[in-house]
């Protein structure tokens, strides 16, 4: 037991006090938080400049309402909007739309950024032209649609000989609030609240696992090259150095979790983040913290092993990218399904891909967080989960017990598991 | 004392150590000599309880060996043994707590061999940031911290310059006086010979040579000639009285004859085939009986061609 602990505490101790990791705790989640949260807040941000724009108006009833009704101020207090005409004073002749060109040029000019072309006789629906030099601008875009389709409802009223007033009267706006039930009882939660706190979670174990099976895998390959392998191994069983090393990577995995839910818990009571935003904050509750850590752990071990075959059976990196597709494929599947599980988890391919346990980590983490599945079948994923992890260390430990020493030369899949039989 | 009882390992179809007995004992220090790919490792390796033998066994003082055993053995292994990423002080902590001492004992036990070895003020230094030689003693404190009753040390001279192995070689000889079990494996001849109480010579899995090096060299001695000649070398190579031959050179012989008493017979008998240009008695050097053993010179390594 002690001299697991002393390799334990090697590796653990070796890799936390790196450099890299201190900087990888701080950087990845301002990493996460620029990639998640800038484009939401960049997307959202208002034009700040003016714009020079032309509203061609070809039955020339709605110019004059539109220009008012999308017109609005900067915070510099001008106007959004500097509206061209196409007649003199301003010194452009559009007739019609003969001459597009003239527009084109003045767009490369940079003296105009976008001009609207609305056809004559639209009544029930429009199909209007926007031109611009980008058109990418969604705000802009769904502005103007609701702001076009305003002006002509108004206009239709007012053919119906309708009040006005009656427009805001018979205006309804229908929100859809979701609620989650689960564990009985219901909270609050949006569906891009779910979706989004799934999918980051689901990546950051996706993206550990992979990783710190990786970091195992290598590891394992350098120590084969390293006599210093033969010290520790005329010390004590290839066994007890094999879960030496793996639960002393496994916990390297575990602190940057608590120190990354720390900084969390450390931002959600600092009160940085607005009360809007908290709401995407309120997902991460200790329930999912701790089902996070469960799945972690099993999804860990599991493909811990299986890594750890691979770098006990290969020499160098290079040879042991042969195998990794094997051990890929089962992590990759569930981050391929995601999005059909996001929308179905409960349907029956969701169900079996929670309990196999190949990819029941992340699965069945996907559905409990999602809406809590039956108990038996939660049972039944952690159970199966317990017997692979059981299986694959015995299998993974005989491998690594003849690999450890074998240097020079990789080794076939039928030796490696006439390793597994001889044991 | 370490006993190996008809020791067998395959690998695949191929022995690596083919039914090899020996008795390591204590206060003793035993030179593992061969040639490379001979089944040293493999032997250390079975000794070390890293391998299991195919056939025969290993036992420590008549038992078979124990988790208890691995608590009393100290392994030197060859070329730089260390995690070079560690500090010097945790790396010694790491070995010593691998021999079930506690992490106190073990800095405590650490710093007093870094203090012996003049590496005190390297403790908080990265093992990489050594030179070979200070690194080796580092292999050398972390091997003996634990202070262990059998040690086996795998090429322990190899790189080092002359003072450091002056220091290193001090320390060996004082864990014979203690009364250890010392083996250690070495191509350098010279060095195994100013050492060494016995020596075991491993040749293709087999232990061709092994007993107290005086008693050896004695055995070498007597009828031991060099000889320089032109002429048909089968004369003397196909002459049956002789027990070992090795050729160094084109017309230069080293031989062993079965009995010294023959020497003036042989003289006469190739005198009249060949001409003798020089004859001479020698006491062969642990070299020249390792090759005249093994039948072939020793592959280029530094040191051995002395």
């Amino acid at each position: 037991m002690n001299k697991i602990k002393a390799v334990f505490l090697r590796e653990y101790l070796e890799r936390v006090r790196r450099k890299s990791f201190v900087i990888g705790l701080i950087l990845v989640p301002i990493f996460m938080a620029a990639v998640t949260l800038l484009p939401a807040y960049l997307a959202t941000r208002e034009v700040e400049t003016g714009e020079t724009v032309l509203i061609i108006d070809e039955s020339g009833k709605y110019k004059t309402d539109l220009e008012e009704s999308i017109q609005s101020e900067l915070s510099s207090g001008e106007k959004r909007f500097r509206f061209i005409d196409a007649d003199p004073p301003e010194g452009i002749h559009i007739s019609a739309l003969s001459d597009r060109d003239i527009l084109d040029d003045l767009m490369k000019d940079g003296d105009l950024d976008w001009y609207l072309l609305l056809p004559a006789g639209l009544s029930d629906s429009l199909n209007a032209e926007f031109h611009g030099r980008i058109v990418s601008n969604i705000s802009l875009m769904q502005m103007l649609e609701s702001r076009i389709s305003g002006v002509l409802r108004r206009a239709k009223m007012s053919d119906l000989n309708l009040a006005p007033e009656l427009y805001e009267e018979l205006s309804v706006w229908v929100n859809l609030d979701s609620y989650r039930h689960a564990k009985g009882d219901a909270d609050q939660a949006g569906f891009e609240v779910v979706f989004f706190s799934t999918f980051l979670f689901v990546m950051v174990l996706y993206v550990t696992i992979l990783s710190f099976g990786v970091m195992i895998q290598r590891s394992i390959i350098e120590d084969k090259t390293q006599k210093v392998t033969e010290v520790v191994l005329s010390s004590m069983d290839a066994g007890q150095f094999f879960m030496g090393k793996i639960l002393g990577i496994g916990a390297v995995g575990l602190t940057q979790y608590f120190a990354w839910g720390l900084m969390t818990a450390a931002v959600a009571f600092s009160g940085v983040i607005s009360a809007d935003k908290m709401e995407y904050l309120s997902v991460i509750n200790p329930a999912t913290f701790a089902f996070f850590i469960l799945f972690y752990v099993l999804g860990f071990f599991l493909f811990a092993g299986l890594f750890a075959s691979v770098g006990a059976m290969v020499t160098n990196d290079q040879e042991a990218q042969q195998f990794t597709p094997f051990i890929l494929i089962p992590i990759l599947m569930p981050i391929i399904a995601m999005t059909f599980i996001l929308q179905n988890p409960d349907s029956g391919f969701s169900v079996a891909m929670s309990i196999f346990p190949l990819t029941a980590p992340l699965v069945m983490f996907m559905r409990v967080n999602l809406s809590m599945p039956p108990f038996w079948q939660l049972g039944l994923s952690i159970g199966l989960l317990l017997l692979s992890i059981w299986l694959i260390s015995v299998m993974a430990g005989r491998i690594f017990r003849v690999g450890i020493l074998m240097t020079g030369k990789k080794a076939s899949l039928a030796e490696a598991w006439r390793w597994v039989k001889e044991a | 004392m370490i006993q190996l009882e008809a020791v067998s390992k395959r690998f695949g179809e191929k022995p690596a150590v083919d039914e090899v007995s020996y008795i390591f004992e204590p206060g003793k220090l035993t030179g593992f000599l061969g040639p490379n790919g001979a089944g040293k490792s493999t032997t250390i390796r079975m000794v070390m309880n890293i391998l299991a033998p195919d056939e025969g066994r290993i036992l420590s003082n008549g038992q078979p060996l124990d988790n208890a055993f691995r608590n009393r053995v100290g392994y030197l292994a060859e070329e730089c043994g260390l995690y070079g990423d560690m500090k010097v002080i945790d790396h010694l902590v790491f070995f010593g707590s691998l021999k079930d001492m506690s992490r106190s004992a073990a800095r405590k036990e650490g710093m007093a061999w870094l203090e012996r070895l003049g590496l005190a003020d390297r403790a908080q230094g990265k093992v990489k940031e050594l030179s070979k030689g200070m690194q080796q003693k580092i292999q050398f404190a972390g091997t003996l911290l634990h202070d262990p009753d059998i040690v086996l040390m795998d090429e322990p001279f190899s790189g080092l310059d002359p003072v450091n192995t002056e220091a290193l070689q001090d320390i060996i000889l004082e864990l014979r006086t203690q009364g250890k079990t010392v083996i250690f494996s070495t191509h350098m001849m010279d060095q195994a010979e100013r050492l060494c109480d016995e020596i075991a010579l491993i040749d293709r899995g087999k232990l061709v040579l092994s007993g107290p090096l005086g008693e050896i060299r004695e055995s070498f001695g007597r009828g031991h000639l060099r000889v320089r000649f032109t002429g048909d070398g089968n004369v003397i190579r196909q002459d049956s009285r002789l027990a070992r031959f090795h050729e160094r050179s084109a017309g230069e012989v080293e031989l062993q004859l079965n009995d010294e008493k023959d020497i003036p017979a042989v003289v006469r008998d190739w005198s009249a085939k060949l001409e003798i240009k020089h004859f001479e008695p020698v006491k062969p050097s642990l070299h020249n009986i390792f090759i005249m053993t093994v039948g072939r010179e020793l592959p280029s390594e530094q040191g051995a061609a002395k």
